[in-house]
C-alpha cells in the first residue's frame, strides 16, 4: 500500500509545541530540534492515526492556497521525512 | 555523623548532610555568598559509594517526572527527589563533583516549578535583570566584563523562574571566568539577547518558535524524557511570550550599555 492511503500517527516519545503557529518538535533521545512552518505544522496536528495521508491532503488543499499537484508532491515529501525520521509512524 | 551546610539557591533553601567533610569544606570555601542561616526547604543526603557495573554517561529519568518522586541516573550519582516530603537521595562515586550534584538537583528542583538553568550570563542594570546567552566564547563573559557599575549575578548559567507572574533571573555560583557572583539574588527580567561577538552594534528582534528553539540549545541538563522537554517547551513559551528576545552583534566596547538601553526604550 502506498504511503498515500496509509493512516500515520505521531511517534508519542516526541515533544512538541506549536508557538505562533509554527510548530517545534524535539527528539528527547538526542536533542534534535525540528522547526516546522505554518504548513508543516498544519499537517503535523492532523496526523493523529485516524486519518490517511490522503485525507490530511484533502484538508490541507481546502485550509491553503496551493495547487493540488505540487501539494501532494511536498505533503509527501513532508511526511516521508517525518516517517524517514521516526517523528510519525505508519499504523 | 553528618557534616551540614546550607545553601540557597533561587530562594531555595538546601541543607545538604555528608559524612565526608571534605564536600562540605568545599561548599564553606567557595560557595560562601550562597551559604544560609534560613529554614531548609529541601533535606539533601550525600551519600559517597563505590558504584558497581559501566558508567551511564547519558543522563537518564527513570520514573516518570510528573510523579511525587523523581529519580534520576547519571555518570557520576543517581539521584532520587521526593517532592512531597521534600527530601533529597543522593548516591555519588566518592570522587564526585558536588557542583555536578548540586546544579543537576537545582535543575530538576526548578523544572518542578517551571523553572530552568540556561547558559547565559545575567547583569542587574536599573533594577531589573538582563540575560545573555549563547554557547561557549560566545561573549557571556565578556559583557559581564564590560558591565562595570551594574551588578553581574552570574557569567554562566542564569537560573530563570516565574513567581508571582512576573520571570526573574536569578545568580548561580555555577560560575565561568569572572568568578563568584556580586550578589546572590534575583530581578525582574527585563529583556534576553542571544549573543555574538562582533565588529559592529546590531540587533534584531527574534519570533518566539525561533527564540524557544535557541533558549532549548542553551538549556543546561540534558536529560532524554519527553515529560521534561513538554515541560521546558512550555515554559519557553511562556517566557518568550512575556519577554522580548533579541539577536544582539556587539562589539566590546563599554556602550553596549548606551545601545541595549536604546533597544528597550
Amino acid at each position: 500500500m502506498e504511503l498515500l492511503d496509509k493512516k500515520i500517527k505521531r511517534n508519542q516519545s516526541i515533544a512538541w509545541r506549536t508557538i505562533e503557529e509554527e510548530a517545534l518538535l524535539v527528539d528527547p533521545k538526542d536533542g534534535l530540534i525540528y522547526p516546522l512552518n505554518a504548513a508543516g505544522t498544519r499537517i503535523w496536528e492532523l496526523i493523529d492515526g485516524t486519518k490517511t495521508c490522503r485525507e490530511i491532503l484533502v484538508i490541507i488543499h481546502d485550509e491553503f492556497e496551493v495547487e493540488e499537484s505540487s501539494l501532494q508532491k511536498d505533503a509527501v515529501e513532508f511526511i516521508e521525512e517525518l516517517v524517514s525520521k521516526g517523528l510519525v509512524i505508519p499504523v | 555523623m553528618a557534616h551540614r551546610i546550607k545553601i540557597k539557591l533561587v530562594d531555595i533553601v538546601f541543607e545538604v548532610g555528608c559524612a565526608e567533610l571534605r564536600q562540605i569544606t568545599w561548599l564553606k570555601k567557595n560557595y560562601c555568598l550562597f551559604v544560609t542561616q534560613d529554614r531548609p526547604d529541601y533535606l539533601v543526603s550525600l551519600q559517597l559509594n563505590k558504584r558497581k557495573g559501566p558508567k551511564d554517561l547519558r543522563y537518564s529519568s527513570c520514573n516518570c517526572f510528573q510523579k511525587s518522586l523523581s529519580k534520576f541516573k547519571t555518570a557520576t550519582f543517581d539521584l532520587k527527589v521526593d517532592f512531597c516530603k521534600k527530601k533529597v537521595s543522593v548516591s555519588a562515586v566518592p570522587d564526585v563533583g558536588i557542583v555536578d550534584v548540586l546544579r543537576f538537583l537545582c535543575f530538576v528542583v526548578l523544572l518542578k516549578k517551571s523553572g530552568f538553568l540556561l547558559h547565559a550570563s545575567v547583569v542587574l542594570h536599573r533594577g531589573f535583570s538582563y540575560v545573555f546567552f549563547g554557547p561557549s566564547e560566545s561573549g557571556k563573559t565578556t559583557i559581564a566584563r564590560l558591565s562595570q557599575g551594574s551588578i553581574v549575578l552570574t557569567d554562566e548559567t542564569a537560573a530563570i523562574l516565574k513567581r508571582k507572574g512576573k520571570f526573574y533571573a536569578y545568580a548561580t555560583p555555577f560560575f565561568g571566568d569572572f568568578g563568584l557572583p556580586d550578589e546572590n539574588k534575583g530581578a525582574p527580567l527585563k529583556a534576553i539577547f542571544l549573543i555574538s561577538k562582533d565588529r559592529l552594534f546590531t540587533h534584531r528582534r527574534l519570533k518566539q518558535a525561533d527564540a524557544v528553539k535557541e533558549l532549548l540549545h542553551n538549556i543546561l541538563v540534558n536529560i532524554p524524557d519527553r515529560a521534561i522537554v513538554n515541560t521546558l517547551l512550555v515554559s519557553l513559551a511562556d517566557l518568550t511570550h512575556n519577554v522580548p528576545c533579541y539577536q544582539l552583534y556587539f562589539k566590546q566596547d563599554e556602550a553596549i550599555w548606551r545601545y541595549i538601553d536604546g533597544i528597550i526604550g
